[in-house]
């Protein structure tokens, strides 16, 4: 998510209208394609993007680097995917105990053909969140660890157990 | 690999096309309204903190203790006892203002939740006898942990270490384990099989965004009463005992302390007899042959022992 556009943003509130408008299309469209790969579900990433475009340019004037806006915005995306994945995963649990094992496993419906996203969509968050960040995003595991406040070490590691359970899971169903 | 990793970015780019979106209605006022609540609530934040700092002042009295001689406690201690606080967000606790390690953040929960990180095996079937509970999870120096508890059957192949069956645990740090873990069982090759007490420590001091994490964690039998910590500069809490879910006949416990602590871990029996203690050695092992269980202190992930056999630490 790039930051230039922003480099000559003064405070949002001394902000017109106009330059507000072109900040969220500038970055919103990325930041809803990243929170629908965080969380499987497009609807809800519009409300993930929208909540932290609000957040982020209502904090504006407190931030330590105002030209890193999208660097802020991709940020605040991920904590709030997974506060929302966290929600989601309770309720799950709690469906769980009333339903049949199972149910709740990944995707794996006609609708979803892309057997890889669906594999993809089935890791924990953090391995999926590293995932998307590395190879969606194109971030190094120093800027991942930033974000998700670890180590580049621990994002290598996430990284490789991501990686080991695709592999597994892809090797299984191609026979 | 490469085709592995090339499969990965083509299906989230496939499944993730950006578009640009014009900004809602209503947006702008929501900004704004949200910078308002922002600069009132720090207004409001920093009014506060002034009243109070006057009326601590005008409350303490200062000919109690002069400040040249006020006792300042030693750098290593307990961090701020558990917290009932929601789980999954940053959850920094207060600790008191006398506390060095004020600045830590951890806390416990009671829960019956499986949602915290339970490490999997692939196999583990072969030894396990339930499945993984966790009794308590939180946050320490704002990374996850979550403790788990297991009944285990006598296994003794190849795949994994041998298991005498019981009730076992696991005390692992990191949302996905990324930090490492310690396992401990009551019944081990070293323990008598009627034992009572079995705990681990953890160490890990691998990420420099993080301060050194030091932790210990076990589990008693039910001739157990109560389980004491005893710091070896003076002082003696007792732990947290977290049931277990029907099945596993064991309660556990776990505590996280600052770098440099030392000190035991002693289960009492109701009449107040030890009936095992732990060393907290993790943050200085013994060297040579002195070292029995403790690791190697904070280079990697250690697990202590347990200690049916280590002599009474003081009579009780």
């Amino acid at each position: 998510m790039g930051v230039e556009g922003a480099e000559t943003l003064e405070g949002v509130a001394s902000m017109p209208t106009s330059r507000l408008a072109g900040l969220y299309e500038e970055h919103v469209g990325r930041a809803v394609a990243l929170a629908t790969l965080l969380t499987g579900d497009r609807y809800i990433a519009e409300d993930i993007a929208h909540d932290a475009f609000l957040r982020v340019a209502g904090r504006f004037g407190e931030l330590r680097d105002p030209a890193a806006f999208g660097a802020y915005l991709r940020t605040t995306v991920v904590n709030l995917c997974r506060a929302r994945v966290r929600r989601l995963e309770r309720e799950r649990t709690v469906l769980r105990r009333h339903t049949e094992a199972g149910v709740m496993e990944p995707d794996t419906s006609a609708d979803d053909r892309d057997q890889v996203w669906s594999f993809i969509k089935g890791l924990p968050y953090r391995q999926r969140a590293a995932l998307v960040l590395r190879y969606w995003e194109d971030l190094s595991e120093g800027q991942i660890g930033e974000i998700l406040r670890c180590s580049p070490r621990a994002v290598n590691a996430l990284l490789s157990r991501a990686k080991e359970q695709l592999r597994d899971n892809i090797g299984r169903s191609e026979g | 690999m490469i085709d592995l990793e090339e499969r990965i970015a083509e299906t989230l780019h496939d499944r993730a096309p950006v578009f640009v979106r014009q900004m809602p209605k209503g947006t702008v006022a929501r900004v704004r309204i949200r910078q308002s609540i922002g600069s009132f609530a720090t207004v409001a934040l920093v009014a506060a903190l002034v009243v109070g700092a006057v009326a601590l002042s005008s409350w303490v009295p200062r000919s109690v203790q002069p400040a040249s001689r006020q006792t300042v406690q030693a750098p290593s201690g307990v961090l701020p006892s558990p917290q009932g606080v929601e789980g999954g967000v940053n959850d920094a606790t207060a600790a008191p203002a006398s506390d060095p390690s004020a600045t830590e953040d951890t806390s416990a929960h009671d829960t019956n939740s499986t949602v915290p990180y339970t490490e999997q095996v692939k196999g583990q079937e072969v030894y396990l006898l339930t499945q993984k509970h966790v009794v308590s999870f939180g946050h320490v120096s704002g990374v996850e942990w979550s403790l788990a508890a297991y009944d285990t059957k006598p296994y003794s192949g190849d795949q994994f270490s041998r298991f005498l069956g019981g009730s076992c645990g696991d005390l692992m740090v990191g949302d996905q384990g990324e930090y490492g873990g310690i396992g401990f069982c009551l019944h081990t090759g070293e323990t008598a099989p009627d034992a009572a007490f079995a705990m681990a420590g953890f160490g890990n001091a691998s990420d420099p965004n993080v301060r050194p994490i030091i932790g210990y964690a076990g589990l008693v039998g039910s001739q157990v009463s109560s389980v004491e910590l005893r710091l070896s500069g003076g002082g003696t809490r007792q732990l947290p005992l977290y049931d277990a879910p029907s099945g596993i006949g064991a309660r556990y416990f776990e505590v996280f302390v600052a770098e440099g602590t030392g000190g035991h871990i002693v289960a009492l029996g109701s009449n107040g007899a030890e009936l095992g203690s732990g060393s907290l050695c993790i943050s200085q092992p013994p060297s040579g042959p002195d070292n029995v269980g403790c690791g190697h202190g904070l280079e990697g992930v250690s697990s202590v022992v347990t200690s049916f056999a280590e002599p009474p630490t003081s009579t009780p």
